[in-house]
């Protein structure tokens, strides 16, 4: 568990939110997740692979990805569909393909799988490994989000 | 700078122009210049991030540029810098790097903190260890981590103690509800400094508080492998029954033939008296291949209760060897309650290769297995066994195939999912419930028993164990109670824990009752009669 393979997604998660919602994201204090699941609203989850292996995700509150999506298109979104979904695949794609940049720059390349978007209130997602799930939660000043990252 | 003139008057595809050409020509006189336009051209603006682009192109090119812009007054250039020190490996940078350390620790600046000790980790480790150590209870958590992280990978020997205390410190009465960033790495740290007094602690720790915090120090004595042997063997010689239950498990899954000496030595010193211990021994060493394992598990065969027979029977099934069979025959020869008890752990751990040999060898012994797979009225279990005996092909297994085929699962009123990381364990469950009008689905950790119940079956009550890799029973219980579906579902929770303090995160989290092994077939039966969905 290298809390330097977390940062690169943190920085891009905020960048990608700036650019392209116009969202301020503010970090919290990141912390040990007791379980590999994630619960909200909407989910992108995304495999990794190369220098290390697993996940990272990006769960979002029902209130929060409407008000960012509704930015990004600039038009009132009131409910999650289709649209929706794909932004939340195209924003985790954006963080991790950043990301991974950053990593290898950094002397760790991998490579990232295409994203998978889940919905449904109180969802639960898994990672696909069994090591320690790292989570740091934003908060935006339209609702919380979660990020999840977790690496062998 | 020249090229930059007018730069904010081109259009875009000059300026990419423009930015490209300084890029590959090394025009290391235009740093100024860019960092100007970097503080007018925001990053959300494409250009801008293709400035930034170019700037760390060129930073990174040049080792004498990166250090000449750390004294510059824009905070991202500087942040800049000290990441391109890091990831390009610039020696010389290392010392004004450590210096502006101080600085941001001074102002309390922690996100430019952590850039430069992530920097540092890259750069020179070594000649920053102790910034490291100076940080290792800062508290901010990531800053905090990555130093522990940085010590473990350094083995820093001043930082053990530091480290300890921190895994100690998470088992206290205030901290031990929730497992910290900063506890699991220093457990992980430990485990990489991989001494003898490394190994020694995180055995000691092997009954942590925290169930993350347990999981984790189990998964680095099973890294640790051999090593660990030696200090979880003496655990044997202690009184605490949970101690060994919980090492007898850390011992089957580091496997070697040392941990499965260990095992053997416990039980022929007779260091494993209590059921469970010798449970989770005989568990243990079906993951062990090797004589020394067979001819403990052989004379495990003469166990009464049946819990531990089911154990014996499941590991010998595991690494099946033609020799057993003559002993097997000699219990199961004369139909006793023993005899029986056996008959019944060799269908519910679905052991094939004993069943074939023990049904080609004697033929009443053959005819009673089958009449124990009728019993069941498991059609699932049927086919199984039906498919062994189609590959047997005599006169008789032909005979019996079809009786087999006469199985029919008759429906169950009432469905019960258990929960276990011992096969053993929930071979057992199935051997007791199977001849009850109670259907059992199972699942070897929380996380597959999450997804089975998220999956949409009804189910009256889940049995879990406590300990299990990936999701622990405490963890899965919370995980249902916060979900509308789930939350209403009763949790039995099995445990060898003898410590309240278990038993009161348990109850926090949502736990409907407790059963201690060893139980018996009735107990278990009355318990899911009292507490189970109606």
């Amino acid at each position: 568990m290298d809390v330097q393979l977390v940062n690169p997604f943190i920085d891009a998660t905020i960048h990608v939110l700036a650019s392209l919602a116009f969202t301020e994201a503010h970090v919290g204090k990141p912390y040990l997740k007791k379980d590999p699941v994630a619960q909200g609203d909407v989910s992108g989850v995304v495999g990794l692979s190369g220098e290390a292996k697993g996940t990272i995700s990006v769960t979002f509150t029902k209130k929060c990805i409407l008000t960012i999506v509704s930015k990004m298109f600039g038009e009132e979104i009131t409910e999650i569909n289709d649209d929706v979904k794909d932004a939340v695949g195209e924003i985790l794609n954006i963080v991790s393909g950043s990301g991974r940049q950053k990593l290898e720059a950094m002397g760790k390349p991998m490579s990232g799988a295409i994203p998978t978007v889940i919905t449904g209130k109180n969802h639960v997602i898994s990672h696909m490994t069994t090591h320690p799930v790292i989570a740091v939660p934003f908060h935006t000043e339209n609702g919380d989000f979660t990020f999840e990252v977790c690496f062998e | 700078m020249s090229r930059l003139a007018d730069f904010t008057s081109k259009d875009f595809i000059e300026q990419i122009s423009v930015l490209n050409a300084m890029v590959e020509n090394k025009e290391f006189d235009s740093i100024p210049g860019l960092i100007s336009l970097m503080e007018t051209i925001p990053v959300s603006d494409a250009v801008g991030l293709v400035i930034r682009d170019t700037l760390k192109s060129l930073l990174s090119a040049s080792e004498e540029c990166t250090a000449g812009c750390f004294a510059s007054g824009n905070r991202e250039v500087r942040t800049m810098c000290i990441e391109v020190a890091g990831q390009r490996r610039f020696a010389s940078a290392a010392s004004a790097i450590r210096d502006m350390a101080g600085q941001a620790a001074a102002e309390n600046d922690h996100g430019m903190l952590f850039i430069i000790l992530s920097s540092l980790a890259q750069l020179d480790p070594q000649g920053s260890l102790d910034l490291f150590r100076k940080h290792l209870g800062h508290e901010d958590p990531s800053i905090a981590s990555l130093c522990i992280r940085m010590t473990g990978v350094l083995a820093d020997a001043a930082s053990f103690d530091c480290l300890c205390r921190i895994v100690v410190e998470a088992g206290s009465d205030e901290n031990y509800e929730e497992c910290s960033l900063e506890t699991a790495s220093a457990i992980e740290s430990l485990g990489e400094f991989k001494s003898e007094k490394a190994v020694r602690f995180l055995v000691s720790q092997i009954h942590h508080r925290n169930p993350a915090a347990r999981r984790l120090i189990h998964h680095e004595l099973v890294e640790i492998g051999n090593d660990a042997v030696k200090p979880l063997s003496v655990i044997f010689s202690e009184a605490d029954p949970d101690r060994k239950v919980l090492a007898a498990n850390v011992l089957g899954l580091i496997g070697t033939r040392e941990a499965g000496n260990v095992l053997v030595a416990a039980m022929d010193k007779g260091l494993a008296g209590d059921l469970n211990i010798r449970f989770a021994v005989y568990d243990a060493l079906g993951r062990i291949p090797g004589m020394k394992s067979l001819v403990c598990l052989t004379d495990g065969l003469q166990e009464r209760d049946e819990m531990v027979l089911t154990a014996v029977v499941s590991s010998l099934g595991k690494q099946y060897n033609p020799w057993i069979i003559d002993r097997i025959i000699e219990f199961m020869g004369k139909d006793s309650p023993h005899g029986q008890a056996l008959t019944r752990a060799i269908i519910a751990s679905r052991s094939l290769d004993i069943f074939e040999a023990l049904y080609l060898a004697d033929e009443t012994i053959g005819s009673r297995l089958v009449g124990e797979i009728v019993r069941t009225g498991d059609r699932e279990l049927a086919d199984v066994f039906q498919e062994r005996l189609k590959k047997m092909n005599t006169g008789r297994s032909q005979a019996d195939i079809s009786l087999l085929k006469g199985v029919s699962t008759p429906e169950k009123k009432i469905r019960v999912l258990a929960v276990d990381d011992s096969r053993a364990m929930l071979n057992f469950y199935s051997s007791i419930l199977s001849e009850t009008g109670i259907g059992l689905a199972t699942a070897c950790n929380g996380k597959e028993a999450l997804d089975l119940l998220l999956a949409g079956d009804e189910y009256h009550l889940v049995i879990t164990d406590m300990n299990m890799p990936v999701m622990d029973g405490i963890e899965l219980t919370r995980q249902m109670r916060s979900q509308p579906a789930l939350a209403g579902i009763p949790v039995v929770m099995v445990t060898t824990e003898s410590g309240h303090s278990q038993e009161g995160l348990a109850r926090k989290a949502g736990v409907t009752a407790f059963l201690r092994k060893p139980f018996s077939a009735e107990k278990l039966r009355k318990m899911i009669e009292t507490c189970r969905k109606p």
